[in-house]
């Protein structure tokens, strides 16, 4: 056996990632600050909609395709039962065609679980073109470009939207997404105009530009990767596969780390023989 | 001609944005700004809808050409096509008069097939991550050596067992806190270098864009 050949790895990765979804284990994670924060404005803005006739809103707005699923999935749900937890109202909005429609399936499991109703917990503004020019447009004429849900219900008309006037009757706006420039929009436009706090879910890769936004207190929180919806899941009290995925992450990770080393080890070896190790 | 409509329009749209946030919503310029401003913007929805229809026109231009034609490749263009057409008459034939058919087919379309290819596509990369880590990730000088401990600190940060392995080896702190150090300390810096750069180079690029200075293709051809 050639440890070298592709297809020796390519089989343990495939076996690092899939026994541990067999086995079911889930893992927990040390709780990070920036997935603390997240979970805080949640907890915040069900806070203050306590004793209020008229709920505030959430905005959950589904950027992200089938091939970012597997890490984003757990994070909206992990979210979506927190809003339904605490009795937060929330809409779908998203600027991706495949977006709205994913998140809705997830608002269905869990409304199923939380016995919640559309229309009066939840609703779907559905997909929408032009980020930027249509975030500017419901900052200054919400009801032009919102005007009815996915099922062709005017906006109205829905329980849970009785007198909203504006985007000022938003409490929070929860961006995800695992493609670049789509959380910018909404800190530009939504937080610097109205201050509307601002939580981001995002795939691993991703993760690195978020930073200076959540130091900046341009988002006020985020969660990323597998890991993040890991820990939110802890936080909410509800392990799922966020939980589920940290064995086959935890394992996927060792396994890239020993090739990493080992192919070094390799090199070092092959130096040392040449005489050349201590010459570099 | 065409060149010069097309840089009016591009510095108009441009120019009154600009003027919209500049101008204090006090002045009566400002206010009428400000009462424009969905319009535009609704404007703007319709005619970014015209080039959608645009793009599909011209997908279906060149496409059925090498269809026709039997050019090498045709059957990745009548896949396309197929495709194409097929998504858009089932979600169509779904919205309009819902049987049971319509809604099957699209989601045969959509969420069996679709969405699982691109999963699929998307989760070949553990694979090639993996290889690639194997056969590239050597460390053949201190920065490289600097940037391997950097990778493999934040990998150990992303899992519980890093945590663990930190308090097996006794380090003072855990392997989480120290991939968020790096993340909030490190990365932040070089991110925000990097930021700053591109929304300067964004912002003469978007100058250039307005005064019509950019040689941009379509100007070009038109003269």
């Amino acid at each position: 056996m050639k440890p070298n050949q592709p297809r020796w790895i390519y089989m343990a990765v495939a076996l690092s990632v899939t026994l541990p979804f067999l086995a079911k284990i889930k893992m927990t994670m040390p709780i990070s600050e920036p997935v603390q924060k997240a979970f805080d404005v949640v907890e915040k803005l069900a806070e203050e909609n306590e004793g209020r006739e008229r709920k505030k809103l959430a905005l959950l707005v589904a950027d992200w395709e089938p091939a970012t699923m597997a890490e984003i999935h757990p994070q909206v749900l992990a979210l979506i039962h927190h809003f339904m937890s605490r009795q937060i109202p929330f809409a779908i909005l998203g600027f991706r065609p495949t977006g709205p429609g994913l998140a809705q399936d997830l608002a269905h499991s869990a409304a199923r679980e939380w016995n919640a109703e559309y229309g009066v917990a939840w609703c779907n503004w559905g997909y929408k073109t032009q980020m930027d020019t249509t975030i500017q447009a419901m900052l200054t004429s919400f009801h032009t470009v919102i005007r009815e849900d996915t099922q062709g219900t005017p906006i109205q008309d829905l329980p849970m939207m009785v007198g909203f006037k504006d985007m000022g009757d938003i409490g929070l706006v929860a961006e995800f997404t695992g493609s670049s420039g789509l959380l910018q929009p909404w800190v530009e436009f939504v937080h610097a105009e109205l201050r509307t706090p601002i939580l981001h879910g995002c795939t691993g890769v991703m993760e690195s530009p978020v930073y200076p936004m959540l130091s900046s207190g341009q988002i006020q929180g985020f969660m990323g990767g597998l890991s993040g919806a890991a820990q939110y899941e802890q936080l909410v009290g509800k392990l799922g596969k966020g939980s589920e995925g940290m064995a086959a992450q935890s394992l996927a990770h060792l396994l890239v780390l020993g090739l990493i080393l080992a192919a070094n080890l390799k090199e070092f070896a092959a130096w040392a023989a040449k005489g050349t190790l201590w010459k570099r | 001609m065409k060149r010069w409509i097309i840089s009016l329009f591009t510095f108009l749209s441009g120019f009154f944005y600009i003027l919209e946030f500049v101008l204090p919503s006090h002045t009566h310029m400002g206010k009428a700004l400000q009462e424009a401003k969905p319009h535009v913007g609704e404007a703007i929805m319709v005619i970014a809808a015209f080039a959608v229809g645009l793009g599909v026109i011209g997908v279906c231009r060149h496409h059925l050409r090498k269809l026709f034609l039997r050019q090498k490749g045709w059957h990745n263009s009548l896949a396309l096509l197929l495709s194409m057409f097929g998504m858009a008459l089932f979600k169509i034939w779904e919205k309009y008069d819902p049987p049971e058919l319509a809604t099957r087919l699209h989601d045969l379309l959509f969420l069996d097939l679709y969405n699982q290819l691109t999963i699929t596509v998307f989760s070949l990369l553990a694979f090639y991550v993996a290889s690639a880590a194997y056969r590239a990730f050597r460390v053949r000088s201190v920065d490289a050596g600097l940037m391997m401990i950097t990778a493999l600190v934040v990998m150990l940060g992303q899992i519980p067992l890093g945590d663990r392995l930190a308090e097996w080896l006794r380090l003072p702190w855990t392997l989480t806190e120290a991939r968020l150090w790096i993340m909030s300390v490190i990365n932040m810096a070089g991110q925000r270098v990097i930021l700053l750069g591109a929304y300067v180079g964004s912002l003469a690029f978007g100058i250039r864009v307005l005064l019509g200075l950019n040689r941009d293709t379509i100007l070009e051809k038109d003269g």
